[in-house]
């Protein structure tokens, strides 16, 4: 009952646009994150410290 | 990654994790088996629906709903397991993308649900277009700030985007789904509303199934209950279920749904045997008995819905045959039944006003009798006639302003003739006021003339008394009788097709059930109302016409 309401030629852009946007967007975020590492690191450093000065 | 940050990760003696998601950091199995139990109910029910019609905008819409919801539950298994800050950096940026476009679908697949129809592109936009400061922002720093190490903590800082932005705009969504289903429910036929109401509360518990484990964990701090909001998944496949059998939905057939359920089964079966479940064991054999018990009501219902259909098949094509039936009937007794009466009247009123020559006494007597009888034969045909073509909405009346006092004088002048001849009193009382009424004055004729001769025709002795009045903008006329009265048993098939008093052609042998039938019709497609009242049998009645007048 639903066959004829297929997406219009506009849309189909508009998601292809929207899919490649996101696809983009993780690449970026994997290079970014795993094969550059690029992030900071939030430690509580007087902590450490003090685990490392109980080894 | 610097020394420390390294030697930090090594002091909080994180397991390493297996094929992503398998490692000791996960505590407790039900983890592994409310996200392994939704994962494989989303990809079933998701490749089950898409598999009945393909090419369905609808069933589409609910594949890719599914298939991003398994996404979302393996991301969320794989930050359980995980023990690499790069992974759980990328896989939670990954759950920040993939969270608010499940629930985007959700809204694209309601308006498509409900309007059985493509939405415009102007809509496309609005709804997808929310997402587009999540997907440009994701790689940044508004996204996720850095990577929390204190105290073995695990999981990222999140910036702006991450704690406010997609929260705001999944309450947009989930406001946007209730407010356009409300809207739709007001506009929507009796089915359709049991369909909306289904659909809405289904999206919205399986959405609920997302943030209800963050709202749980929060309160409770213990993160195993947490994963009762995953459960909502099954009890969302569970609703798309009902809706499938019930309304036909996505086009699913029998076997589909006997494939569905054997698929679940099946999938909760194999859940079981997986070794590291053994303290969840109770909780999977629990699932698979539900799962049964639905799966079984599920296919019943489907059965005796088919058998239903079956019948109702069997009944309609009988339906027409008898349709066709009366047709021919209601031809032969117009063309010929009516023919020979016309004729036979000719022949009669010849040999009454001399055409044939003089006779004698006996002979006019009888041929008045057979005029008469004749006349009699004619009414009853018209008058089945009428209801027939009344009943099939072959009339087209000329709607008019009609004064309804002249419409019930000219009755009553008319019935007056038979009803004395029958020794009855018959009186009118019409108050001084306005009965214009919009309606076809022929038709109006003919329900009052039906109503007025059924209770002459139905009195032995005694009286009818007619009266006409107005009040609050209605006119009602009232016909009360001192007749055989109306038993509550006979009042419900009074004014039905053919329905008639278990008494009445003792009194009236000529009665065929369609005079009251007729007016009926007649009024309620003038907007008008007809009832009787009676105290009982042998207790009189009184019929009543209500019409709107012209203010």
């Amino acid at each position: 009952m639903y066959n004829k309401y297929m997406v219009d030629k506009k849309s189909k852009i508009f998601f292809l646009i929207f899919i490649s946007l996101a696809i983009v967007s993780i690449i970026i975020t994997y290079n970014k994150y795993v094969i550059n590492n690029d992030f900071e690191v939030f430690q509580d450093e007087e902590a450490f410290n003090e685990s490392l000065l109980e080894e | 990654m610097d020394m420390i940050t390294q030697t930090f990760i090594e002091l909080c003696e994180w397991d390493s994790s297996r094929f992503l998601i398998f490692s000791d950091n996960v505590f407790g199995t039900l983890i592994y088996y409310s996200h392994f139990l939704a994962m494989i109910l989303a990809l079933v029910v998701g490749f089950f629906v898409f598999s009945q019609n393909k090419k369905g905008l609808v069933n589409k819409l609910l594949f890719f709903i599914m298939l991003f919801f398994a996404t979302w539950t393996f991301l969320d298994l794989v930050l359980w397991a995980n023990e690499r800050p790069d992974f759980i950096m990328f896989f939670w940026s990954l759950i920040l993308l993939v969270e608010p476009l499940v629930y985007a679908l959700c809204v694209y697949f309601i308006y498509v649900f409900i309007e059985k129809k493509d939405i415009s592109f102007k809509k496309k936009i609005g709804i997808f277009s929310l997402l587009l400061p999540i997907i440009v922002l994701l790689p940044t720093q508004l996204a996720l700030v850095s990577f929390d190490l204190s105290n073995c903590f695990r999981e990222p800082i999140e910036g702006p985007i991450a704690t406010y932005y997609i929260y705001i705009t999944e309450t947009i969504y989930l406001f946007w789904i209730l407010l356009y289903a409300f809207k739709a429910y007001y506009k929507a036929t009796e089915i359709m509303r049991k369909q909306i109401i289904l659909v809405t509360f289904g999206i919205i518990l399986f959405l609920l199934s997302f943030v209800s484990g963050n709202i749980i964990g929060s309160i409770t701090e213990d993160w195993t209950l947490a994963q009762i909001g995953l459960f909502c998944m099954p009890l969302f496949a569970l609703f798309l279920g009902y809706m499938i059998v019930k309304f036909k939905t996505f086009n699913a057939k029998l076997i589909g749904t006997q494939a569905l359920v054997a698929a679940l089964g099946f999938s909760v079966l194999g859940i079981i045997f997986i070794r590291s479940i053994d303290n969840v064991r109770a909780v999977a054999i629990a699932t698979l008995l539900l799962i049964i018990i639905m799966g079984d009501l599920l296919i019943r219902s489907v059965k005796r819905e088919i058998k239903q259909k079956e019948e109702l098949a069997k009944l309609n094509v009988e339906l027409e045959k008898l349709i066709k039936q009366r047709e021919s009937l209601m031809h032969l007794i117009n063309h010929k039944v009516k023919g020979s009466f016309t004729h036979s009247k000719y022949v009669f009123a010849g040999i009454l006003d001399g055409t044939f020559g003089d006779i004698n006494e006996e002979v006019r007597r009888r041929s008045e009798q057979g005029l008469e009888a004749n006349d009699n034969g004619i009414k009853t045909i018209d008058l089945i006639l009428n209801a027939a073509n009344l009943q099939q909405g072959l009339i087209k009346y000329e709607m008019k302003k009609v004064d309804f006092k002249d419409v019930v004088s000219k009755s009553f002048s008319e019935k007056k003739i038979p009803a004395e001849k029958k020794g009855l009193k018959i009186e009118k009382e019409v108050g001084e006021s306005d009965y214009t009424v919009p309606g076809d004055a022929f038709w109006l004729q003919e329900a009052v003339n039906n109503l007025i001769d059924n209770s002459v025709k139905y009195t032995k002795e005694g009286g009818i008394f007619i009266s006409l009045k107005r009040n609050a903008g209605k006119i009602l006329l009232s016909v009360r009788d001192t007749g055989m009265g109306i038993t509550p048993e006979d009042k419900k098939n009074l004014f039905t097709e053919g329905g008639r008093g278990k008494d009445s052609i003792r009194v009236n042998v000529d009665s065929t059930g369609y005079g009251l039938y007729s007016v009926k019709l007649i009024i309620e497609a003038h907007k008008g109302k007809v009832w009787v009242e009676s105290e009982g049998e042998g207790k009189g009645s009184t019929f009543y016409i209500e019409l709107p007048a012209v203010e």
